[in-house]
């Protein structure tokens, strides 16, 4: 509701001066009544024509500045009740008058105004019944005919019939003493019709109501001691009236008076409740203890009445009940109704069936098309005279719960409209979490196909590439070797120097080739093993052997240091030659002349570790770690070629092989690798050990 | 099977569709006294083996029209040629291609990039074992 929210420093500033006022006008009111019952009843003039009146105008009057001070929804209700007090006013000041003049006729002009000020009231409070309250109409009109019935009933055997018989009074004067009980009874009609359908809990309610019982009461009294006493002395039913006149005057200028035509939504609607039932079966019982007491005094006066009345009330009772039980199981066809929706919103994934679900538990609430489940944002226009419950997600309105209001006067089925909204909103956002998820799933589990489609083509790319460059360089190579073979005539030093290099550099370009080639086979996984029984010592003496050559062109002393016992090992003994070469022709190119490479293996029963140490330049501390890395090349190597592959492929092979691999380096010093293969082969490589076909 | 009594040296069919390692293969057997035959893709290598019935076949594995392997499986089911020596030169270094041209009936293998010395060595042992 866009209402302007005033200043709290404001607000709380005028709800301190409404507090006060109506404080100073409780004062007054008590002031009033007592100044009227202190004053002796010989003061007629003062008591009848100054006290009185004014302490009914001064109700009238407070409850036409409430409704300007409090500005109620429909004022009316408050204005007819004000009219009403008005009423009184001038009919007390016509019975001043008269009693001043000592004339004590009846009826008089007195009679008309009082009579007309009950039929203000009752606009009032039936005024007020329309505007706040939609809940259980037919229900509060039931019980509002039981109570009226027996009041009617009471009424009529105990105080009209008197008059009727009275053959000392007029017709009019009979009609005007009966007049009075039949507006006290219409009254407590209208009374008890609003106070089933609203709430007690504000104070001027509580005052209204006191100042109406007040008001009945005094009617009751007055009318019963016209007839049964003859002194006319009637200051209790006196004290009473104005006392009733007063408090709905209080009533009025109280801050809560708003109360009276608030919104349903504001004022707690009463449930059926136990009290309720035994207060409505009581009153039911009126006609039969009316006709008990007939019977016992053996007046039989009236007798079809009661009966007529007591039938009347047994089936008021009776359909109260029918429409209880019926509410009874129509709740229970909503909680049904609702749970199957529960169990539905459960179930049901996406959009459209979650809408679909909503829609039927709708249309098990409120039948025949006449509620509806609209996707949109709101719409105002579309909303005027229909209940409705929005659907929420994320904190914006994306659809409506749109119920024909009259079909929906149940609080209810009401409720289970919202119930119905919440449980579609939970479910829709709950939905959308859902397939977000999936979503992000879906297109990781793409991303991921196509990283691994782009992996295998990059393998292929590699490997096919690298089978392309096998063919021109079997040409270059093959041409430079027939160049190089005197058999097909001789070249001067300086062409055999030149085409020397072409030669040399087809052979590091095809290694180059080769490492590449293993390395995008391991990322492939397609590094397989040929296992069968390899001694070490023989692998490495191999590959020192075979690099003997080059150390001792460069200065560099390599030496072999193997125990005799070494365990064999189950591995793939071209790889063990391979990590070796590559192990070794890295520590010969990164050992200057005059240095010395240790290759030295050692066994347990578990283990072989080969350790090769150089003297070489060493890699600077910083940069151990990454030694491994592929294409990784070590700052201090200087103009020394290499793909910077050749450890990385070491650690490969060391890997697959279930081995360890470390580093110990100091620059300017030398290099210790230490490569440890354990000698039996984990269960799971034990199938290499099948012969390849 | 023996050479052609019209020839006296030993004739030798290498099919490759590259010219270049075609000439290469050529200059280095043929200044080792082989006769050779050419052949620039797998059906014309065929054809060839089953016109001269050469003394061995180096065949590339890569080759259009049919493949090295296609060549020697349809030599070894050929009467005529089933006891031709051949040598695979393959560019593929996985065993599993190897293992391939030994499946398909191929003598001996050769890989890319090969030295033509090794190859006039593997041609004189398998040629000087019979």
């Amino acid at each position: 509701m866009a209402t302007l929210r005033p200043d709290p420093a404001t607000a709380e500033t005028r709800h301190r001066a409404d507090a006060r006022l109506w404080r100073a006008a409780a004062m007054c009111a008590i002031a009033l009544w007592s100044a009227y019952m202190l004053v002796p009843s010989e003061h007629v003039a003062l008591r009848g024509l100054v006290l009185y009146p004014i302490a009914d105008a001064a109700a009238a009057v407070a409850i036409v500045y409430g409704v300007r001070r409090y500005r109620p929804r429909a004022p009316v209700a408050w204005l007819l009740i004000a009219g009403g007090i008005a009423s009184f006013t001038v009919a007390d000041f016509i019975v001043g008058v008269l009693h001043v003049q000592g004339a004590r006729s009846f009826p008089s002009a007195a009679d008309v105004f009082y009579l007309a000020a009950y039929p203000l009231f009752a606009a009032g409070l039936l005024v007020a019944s329309r505007v706040g309250f939609r809940e259980g109409k037919r229900g509060t009109f039931i019980d509002a005919g039981i109570v009226t019935i027996s009041a009617t009933l009471f009424a009529l055997l105990l105080i009209t019939s008197r008059y009727i018989e009275d053959p000392d009074l007029s017709l009019a004067a009979a009609i005007f003493a009966s007049a009075y009980p039949l507006a006290d009874v219409l009254l407590v009609a209208v009374a008890v019709r609003f106070l089933l359908s609203t709430s007690w809990r504000p104070l001027a309610l509580r005052l209204l109501t006191a100042g109406f019982a007040l008001i009945l009461v005094g009617d009751v009294v007055y009318s019963v001691q016209g007839l049964y006493t003859s002194d006319g002395d009637q200051r209790l039913a006196d004290a009473l009236l104005l006392g009733g006149v007063l408090t709905l005057g209080l009533a009025g200028l109280h801050p809560s008076m708003t109360a009276l035509t608030a919104e349903s939504g504001e004022v707690t609607l009463p449930r059926y409740s136990v009290r309720r039932v035994v207060s409505l079966y009581l009153i039911s019982l009126v006609p039969v203890v009316v006709l008990a007491i007939q019977a016992l005094t053996g007046n039989a006066g009236y007798v079809w009445i009661t009966l007529l009345a007591l039938v009347a009330v047994a089936a008021l009772v009776v359909t109260r009940f029918v429409d209880l039980v019926g509410q009874t199981l129509l709740a229970a066809e909503r909680e049904a109704a609702l749970s199957r929706f529960g169990a539905e919103l459960l179930f049901r994934a996406g959009r459209e069936e979650l809408y679909a679900a909503a829609r039927s538990a709708v249309d098990e609430l409120v039948p025949g098309g006449n509620a509806q489940v609209v996707e949109a944002g709101p719409d105002p226009a579309d909303e005027r005279g229909l209940f409705t419950a929005r659907v929420v997600v994320d904190s914006k309105v994306v659809a409506s719960v749109l119920a024909d209001e009259r079909l929906t006067a149940e609080q209810g089925t009401r409720d289970a409209l919202v119930t119905v909204a919440r449980g579609l909103s939970l479910a829709l956002e709950r939905d959308g979490l859902l397939a977000a998820e999936q979503a992000t799933a879906e297109s990781l589990a793409e991303q991921n196909a196509q990283l691994r489609e782009l992996d295998r083509m990059k393998d292929q790319l590699v490997s096919s590439v690298s089978h392309e460059l096998r063919t021109p360089l079997t040409s270059i190579g093959g041409y430079a070797e027939m160049l190089l073979d005197p058999e097909f005539g001789a070249l001067n030093e300086e062409q055999q120097m030149f085409v020397e290099v072409i030669d040399r550099n087809s052979r590091r370009l095809n290694r180059i080739i080769d490492d590449i080639l293993f390395v995008s086979r391991v990322d492939a996984g397609r590094l397989s093993l040929e296992r069968s029984w390899v001694d070490l010592a023989e692998v490495a003496r191999a590959s020192v052997d075979s690099a003997r050559p080059r150390a001792e062109h460069g200065g560099v002393t390599i030496e072999l240091t193997a125990p005799d016992d070494l365990p064999p090992l189950w591995a793939d003994q071209t790889r063990l030659i391979q990590m070796f070469d590559n192990v070794i022709s890295n520590a010969v190119k990164f050992t200057p002349a005059g240095g010395t490479i240790e290759v030295t293996l050692s066994g347990t029963e578990d283990l072989v570790i080969a350790q090769i140490a150089d003297t070489g330049i060493g890699i600077p501390q910083g940069e151990i770690d990454r030694l491994f890395e592929r294409f990784f090349r070590a700052s201090t190597v200087g103009a020394v070629d290499g793909t910077g592959l050749g450890l990385s492929i070491v650690k490969s092979i060391v890997e697959v092989h279930d081995g360890r691999i470390g580093v110990t380096s100091t620059e300017d010093a030398g290099t210790t690798i230490t490569v440890e293969l354990p000698v039996h082969a984990p269960a799971a490589h034990r199938s290499d050990s099948e012969p390849a076909q | 099977m023996s050479a052609d009594a019209s020839s006296p040296q030993p004739v030798i069919l290498i099919a490759d569709d590259d010219e270049d390692i075609l000439q290469l293969i050529a200059f280095r057997l043929e200044r080792s006294g082989y006769t050779v035959v050419r052949a620039r893709d797998g059906a014309e290598a065929l054809q060839v083996a089953r016109e001269r019935v050469p003394d061995l076949a180096v065949l590339d594995v890569r080759m259009p029209k049919m493949d090295g392997y296609e060549v020697t499986r349809a030599l070894r089911a050929d009467e005529a040629t089933a006891r031709m020596p051949i040598i695979l030169l393959t560019a593929k270094v996985q065993d599993g291609d190897v293992q391939r041209g030994f499946d398909a009936g191929a003598d001996d293998y050769v890989r890319k990039p090969f030295s033509p010395q090794e190859l006039r060595s593997r041609v004189q042992a398998i040629l000087g074992r019979r």
